[in-house]
């Protein structure tokens, strides 16, 4: 591996790190460990497993074939085919959008005091200043970096020494001692909210921006499994900050307020700040991938011109979809509605969309035409249709499950 | 391209097979009004420990006073609602009325809370965090009366 492809895998490793928290992962984890200390971990850890060969997959398809998938399934299956899932994972992305907007300006109530409504437009400006003046290395760069403040979570885990023995009996699925409704909600919207649909898009696409060819196969694996991998220690590390800090006082998280203080026990000083800094910069890092994959689903959707180092003039379409999402989704917070509840209901209807996305990308992936020797093997293959029962399920039982558990 | 077609169909006939299934759980998800009660009062008993650990927290200089006056402003709100599903609860008297009171007195000493960090009366803060701390341990006594969750 040359020098190149190494610092590529490096950064990518960190951007994967650092983009693999969010707000779902904060509040679910929060919920999970305040709720049921760490008998919800095994579905971070299938999350995890799900999202490591999803991301492998995207990647390797951008590499092999030099297209996102969006543009591919669309040239693969036709545009009317493919309209039905885009408009669905359209609407769910400015779900998405909305509740990373919610996690800044909450992170930002924290800060001075002010109502996080008041945060909506400012952040929304903001984050659109972001994507109007940087080139993708930039955003990719600086929101990964940043985010490595999040390991904040994973130094509190360690020093709350928590029980070695429970924690590890958390990661079987087990049945729950109360309230199953809440239990199996938490359970889906952990799933949700891991195996996200727009990291995908965003993955493939941002693989096409970094101009990535059939040598970065293994690079991709490499950010794929060590960067998602490392990524999910933070959100298992949220668990057990709630559950060791959380739980035994007996708080359940059902407003941002009453997760807010899960650092100050490891760091009595520091850690209300910490929390702060660390869901802004997680919910800005992907409340900007999430406003970019909705302008490259929606460009490649169309065939418009896209990409972030183009300059604005050469792109107009694009550039347009990202502004008026990031517009749009900062109304529903300026609008008063709760973040912590848009979050969570929102990480649930990612799971109940997972068909829309899953069945496409699998069917593609076997596509060895277009993919040749690069096409699923029977492992990837094997997860590809445990998910693809797994979407099914999570779509029967998610919608019911908020109904039930998502008060 | 069909296959994709009758995937997509397949998945309408599922979406509408979802919406069924929601109403028939939630109409069979009938609890009595004790349990009904017993709900309200974990998101209750929640937030009496929340405040008191903002209180907590606040002594020991962890969290800024503006946290302490939303967090109780929050707890205020939720409180309210509480208080306000316990009164038309239909649960019997002899439990609902324990459990208002509680939620009550929750309400005053959060709003204690809050004027004791605003005016930066240390000690004051300190006995509202005392204060609900018993209150919590009150409302697990309640909890407990009603039998096992």
């Amino acid at each position: 591996m040359n020098m190149k492809k190494a610092t590529q895998l490096a950064l990518g490793i960190v951007t994967a790190v650092g983009g693999f928290f969010d707000a779902g992962n904060l509040a679910t984890s929060a919920q999970a460990g305040a709720s049921f200390r760490f008998q919800l971990v095994w579905s971070l850890l299938l999350g995890t497993l799900l999202v490591i060969f999803l991301v492998e997959m995207s990647g390797r398809f951008a590499a092999v074939t030099r297209k996102a998938l969006p543009d591919a399934i669309r040239e693969h299956f036709g545009f009317t085919a493919w309209l039905v899932p885009f408009l669905v994972l359209t609407l769910v992305h400015f779900l998405v959008l909305a509740s990373e907007i919610g996690g800044i300006c909450f992170a930002l109530h924290l800060v001075t005091g002010l109502p996080p409504a008041v945060w909506a437009l400012p952040v929304a400006v903001l984050t659109w200043l972001f994507l109007w003046r940087s080139t993708f290395g930039t955003i990719e760069n600086s929101t990964s970096l940043l985010g490595l403040l999040t390991l904040a979570f994973v130094v509190a885990a360690v020093r709350h020494h928590p029980p070695t023995g429970e924690l590890l009996a958390g990661m079987l699925p087990s049945l729950p001692h109360h309230d199953p409704a809440k239990y199996w909600f938490i359970a889906v919207s952990i799933l949700g909210s891991v195996i996200a649909p727009y990291l995908f898009y965003f993955y493939s696409s941002g693989a096409v921006e970094d101009e990535w060819d059939p040598s970065y196969v293994n690079v991709n694996r490499g950010i794929a499994f060590v960067g998602m991998g490392f990524g999910s220690l933070i959100a298992l590390g949220a668990i057990v900050v709630a559950a060791v800090v959380l739980a035994p006082r007996g708080i359940e998280v059902n407003d941002y307020h009453q997760a807010a203080m899960m650092l100050t026990d490891a760091f009595p000083f520091w850690g209300f700040v910490l929390f702060a800094a660390a869901m802004a910069i997680a919910c800005l890092g992907a409340g900007i991938e999430v406003a970019l994959a909705m302008a490259y689903t929606t460009a490649q959707t169309f065939g418009w011109n896209w990409g972030e180092d183009l300059d604005p003039r050469e792109d107009a379409r694009f550039c347009m979809v990202y502004t008026a999402a990031i517009l749009v989704s900062s109304l529903l917070i300026l609008f008063g509605i709760d973040p912590l509840k848009l979050t969570l209901v929102t990480m649930a209807i990612n799971a109940a969309v997972l068909p829309f996305v899953a069945i496409p990308f699998l069917l593609i992936m076997n596509d060895r035409k277009l993919l040749k020797e690069h096409a699923n093997g029977w492992i990837s293959n094997s997860v590809a249709a445990f998910l693809l029962v797994l979407a099914l399920v999570l779509a029967v039982v998610s919608i019911p499950l908020v109904i039930m558990g998502g008060s | 391209m069909r296959n994709f077609f009758s995937l997509q169909s397949s998945a309408a006939r599922g979406c509408g097979a979802i919406l069924v299934f929601a109403a028939v759980l939630a109409a069979c998800q009938h609890k009595s009004p004790e349990q009904e009660l017993l709900d309200k009062a974990d998101a209750v008993g929640s937030w009496i420990a929340t405040l008191q650990m903002a209180g907590e927290k606040w002594l020991a200089n962890s969290v800024p006073t503006s946290f302490v006056k939303s967090t109780c402003k929050e707890a205020g709100r939720d409180l309210d609602q509480a208080a306000g599903e316990a009164a038309k609860s239909q649960a019997r008297p002899e439990v609902r009325d324990p459990l208002r009171q509680l939620i009550s007195q929750a309400q005053a000493a959060g709003a204690s809370l809050r004027r004791a960090a605003a005016a930066n009366d240390r000690p004051g803060a300190a006995r509202e965090a005392g204060r609900l701390s018993a209150l919590g341990r009150q409302l697990e006594v309640w909890k407990q009366g009603l039998g096992p969750p």
